[in-house]
């Protein structure tokens, strides 16, 4: 579901208040996807992880977003 | 002298406070930082929606600043924002080699950029 176009080398850190790309690593109910679904290095993926949690407790991203079923 | 880190600070202002009130927050910020460190970078976002309800309120004004300081500094800081009831969130980190060196493209970026506009305008 996520794609990734951009490759991840380039990406020496993530940052928490990069709301859009963090975006991408998120499902619709705000749950961090899997390392696996979103083909991304384990390095990086760490950071996200954390960038995720940074960006919850300052409200940029919701720990859960309620989607309409 | 101890050893000067770089930090990051980002805090939420309550979206009901008035604008007065809330330069008054954001100066008084910057005014303690100035007296213990060095002030490096001050951003202001304004009013935001929050992703989620904080203290009843759906908004805020997010500040996020980047200083020079001594370790020693920072719960001082912090301190400062707890007690004061408009400032609903705030997240200090302490910016490792590679934080900096994204600070810093940033910075080179964003340079590059108003410098294109400023052209434009010219």
């Amino acid at each position: 579901m996520a794609r990734n176009d951009q490759d991840f080398e380039h990406v020496e850190y993530v940052d928490y208040k990069d709301t859009e790309f963090l975006e991408q690593f998120t499902n619709n109910q705000g749950k961090i996807l899997p390392r696996r679904v979103g083909d991304v290095p384990a390095r990086v993926q760490r950071q996200i992880t954390r960038a995720i949690k940074r960006a919850r407790h300052l409200s940029l991203l919701p720990y859960v977003s309620d989607n309409v079923r | 002298m101890a050893s000067e880190n770089m930090y990051e600070l980002t805090y939420i202002i309550s979206g009901v406070a008035q604008q007065n009130q809330v330069d008054d927050i954001v100066n008084s910020v910057n005014k303690f930082v100035r007296e213990h460190g060095t002030l490096e970078y001050v951003d202001e976002w304004g009013n935001q929606r929050l992703a989620y309800e904080i203290d009843k309120k759906r908004s805020g004004y997010y500040v996020n600043l980047y200083f020079k300081a001594e370790g020693k500094v920072v719960p001082q800081l912090e301190r400062q924002l707890q007690l004061n009831d408009q400032i609903l969130r705030y997240l200090t980190l302490r910016m490792d080699a590679k934080m900096i060196r994204h600070y810093e493209r940033q910075q080179s970026t964003s340079a590059v950029e108003e410098a294109a506009e400023a052209s434009e305008d010219a």
